[in-house]
């Protein structure tokens, strides 16, 4: 299988002002599992929104030709009163292989009905959205994502209020998705199961401070790098300096 | 001369325009249903505003009135959108400003049309409190035929209008070609609410949009039936509105004009309020019903308790037991034990649960079990079960009975 990989050169979002990330320069490959680390606003989310293209780019390029995507949301984001079942959620993945209107087919059902099997969501497939527990419409969104069929699957802080079942259970499910030769990459903020997760991860305090194999770059130096006050700093002179110029202060 | 309700699908006058009126109607409950699970419901009261005031100009300058509404309609979805993105300004805000501007403007050109023609100001009377009974123009073809293109565009793609309300975020994120739809759906609005005005009036159709969509949402989880159970809501009440602004001036026997707009509006707020009440989900009603299921519940338990140790029990418990063949002539029968037995066998983990796993002592532990031998279910006996090792006694060292299913 040839490798894929997608790109970010010389990245910079601003939100208005504000700098969200700064100069990042960093390629994810396929076959590997990969972590973005950061503290709270430290751009990870960002970066991901940036290389879907949900953010206008300020300046720099991402790179992803002939890749396809697949992107699974914070949990927060999903609007849990929408009434929608959690097999019609799922089915939403299988929506570029669909006709017009979008009816599917029992092709597509079964499917769908097979990854919620291996996800362990079958037998609430007709449930609505709200009456599932964190853990269930995690494994939904997953299984959403699944039935895309990307070559790469972004998740966004897949492991935030779940039931550690679901945890082992997904993290297995990315190493199988590893090994079958597809990207994948974690926004990730928890530091204690860093080194068990990923085979590489990309450390962000809105600037790139380190990226590479997990083996050789994620130690103590590195995460006081990266959750330590100096970068903060570096960050709320740029954001005064930028304010000053403006004339704003 | 007299009408009854057959008059209005049989009279050659009338049929016309209670066809289109349908039509309308289940039309403006389709978009109003979108607009709802969006939590967009205030954007038609706007638009509707915007709509007047494309109307007044439309019949003052072009003799148009629905194409120039839909078209200012249009207009407002277009300048919200700019005072969202580029003053960053709030939705509701947005929205406020863009009404009672519109608003503003609409009463302004409103006294100009009245001053300068009153012809047309009269036509725009139409839209201002509807009038759907006596639809008889070029109304009637132009408003079914786009109604009807427009249901047909949103029932058959109805998959893809909820999965773009549900997560517009997942279609951006994919460059899929949604945008395209999403524009047609804003065209829609815009001549929902037009069209709607006809039968509502300005004033009320955002409230005819949406309360069929408030009705449905009570009753289904189901976007697709959502859009059903909204459509025959929806047209439901418009018939009954059109039907009753003519009845009651007639029964009356009196010479007044109501229009049909409030009385559609009347009819679909009744109904929807007491939908609320009768809501499987949450309604008022439903609540009554099963906490009463419930404590009737813990009567026939506890009676069937009482039996099991050998106590006497009320007669009236002991009819509706034997009602429900689990006892008989003071004896259990073999379904009642069982019943009984697994009862006690809940009382009797639980207490040892509290006192043994969480310290609890003296009569709290009756007391709470009490309760939870009511609540728990197979799935947490079984969970019980086997965090407690398989016990075989209680704290106060009686025997814990088997489970016999």
């Amino acid at each position: 299988m040839t490798k894929k990989s997608i790109e970010l050169e010389n990245l910079s979002v601003y939100y208005g002002k504000r700098c969200a990330i700064w100069d990042i320069n960093v390629t994810f490959q396929s076959h590997n599992l990969t972590g973005i680390l950061g503290p709270n606003g430290s751009g990870k989310s960002t970066m991901v929104q940036a290389i879907l293209g949900l953010l206008p780019i300020t300046s720099g390029t991402v790179r992803h030709q002939g890749v396809s995507i697949a992107y699974v949301p914070q949990k927060k984001e999903i609007d849990l009163d929408f009434p929608i079942s959690i097999l019609d959620l799922v089915l939403m993945g299988a929506y570029h292989r669909l006709g017009w209107l979008k009816w599917y087919n029992k092709k597509e059902r079964s499917l769908a009905l097979s990854i919620m099997q291996r996800l362990g969501i079958e037998h609430i497939k007709d449930r609505q959205i709200q009456e599932v527990s964190g853990g269930q419409l995690q494994r939904a969104i997953v299984a959403r994502a699944l039935l895309q069929d990307a070559d790469f699957y972004i998740l966004d802080e897949p492991f935030t209020g779940i039931d550690f079942a679901t945890e082992k259970l997904l993290i297995s499910l990315f190493r199988e998705l590893r090994d079958r030769g597809k990207g994948v990459i974690l926004v990730h903020h928890d530091l204690t199961n860093v080194e068990e997760i990923f085979d590489e991860v990309v450390m962000v305090n809105s600037r790139l401070v380190c990226s590479g194999p997990t083996k050789q770059v994620f130690d103590t130096h590195s995460v006081q790098k990266t959750y330590g006050d100096k970068e903060r700093l570096l960050e709320e002179a740029s954001h005064l300096f930028e304010k000053v110029r403006k004339g704003k202060t | 001369m007299g009408f009854t309700l057959s008059d209005f699908f049989l009279h050659p006058v009338l049929q016309a325009s209670t066809f289109a009126t349908l039509l309308l109607s289940i039309f403006c409950s389709l978009i109003g249903c979108v607009l709802f699970v969006r939590r967009k419901a205030l954007l038609a009261e706007t638009l509707s505003h915007a709509a007047y005031i494309g109307v007044l100009l439309g019949l003052l300058f072009l003799g148009l009135d629905f194409l120039a509404g839909a078209f200012s309609s249009l207009f407002g979805v277009a300048l919200l959108r700019f005072l969202e993105k580029r003053f960053r300004l709030s939705q509701d805000v947005a929205l406020s400003v863009t009404l009672s501007v519109s608003l503003a403007l609409g009463t302004f050109f409103a006294s100009i049309t009245q001053f300068y023609c009153p012809i047309a100001y009269k036509q725009s009377l139409i839209f201002l409190y509807g009038q759907a009974a006596t639809m008889l123009n070029v109304h009637v073809l132009y408003f079914s035929l786009i109604s009807f293109l427009a249901i047909l565009v949103v029932v058959l793609r109805y998959r893809v209008v909820c999965w773009n309300s549900f997560d517009p975020l997942f279609f951006r994120a994919q460059k899929y070609r949604f945008q395209l739809f999403e524009v047609l759906l804003f065209i829609l609005l815009s001549f929902a609410v037009v069209i709607g005005s006809r039968a509502c009036g300005i004033m009320l159709v955002s409230g005819m949009m949406i309360a069929p969509a408030i009705f449905a949402r009570a009753f289904t989880h189901s976007f697709g039936k959502m859009l059903g159970l909204a459509s025959l809501m929806g047209a439901f009440c418009t018939l009954v509105g059109n039907f009753s602004s003519v009845w009651i001036p007639q029964t009356l026997e009196m010479e007044l004009t109501i229009p049909t707009g409030p009385l559609i509006l009347i009819a679909l707020a009744s109904i929807t309020f007491v939908s609320l009440f009768f809501s499987p989900k949450e309604g008022f009603v439903i609540r009554i019903v099963r906490a009463l299921r419930f404590s009737l519940k813990i009567q026939i338990e506890n009676a069937l308790k009482d039996l099991y140790k050998k106590r006497k029990i009320r007669t009236t418990m002991a009819c509706l037991l034997s009602f429900l063949g689990m006892q008989k002539g003071g004896v259990l029968t073999k379904k009642g034990e069982q019943k009984a037995q697994n009862l006690i066998r809940l009382h009797r983990l639980w207490e040892l649960y509290l006192s043994r796993e969480l310290g609890v002592t003296g009569s709290r532990i009756h007391e709470s079990a009490e309760e939870m031998e009511h609540i728990l279910d197979h799935e947490m006996e079984e969970r019980l079960t086997k965090y407690l090792n398989n016990p075989t006694h209680d704290p106060h060292n009686t025997e814990i009975p088997k489970r016999i299913d």
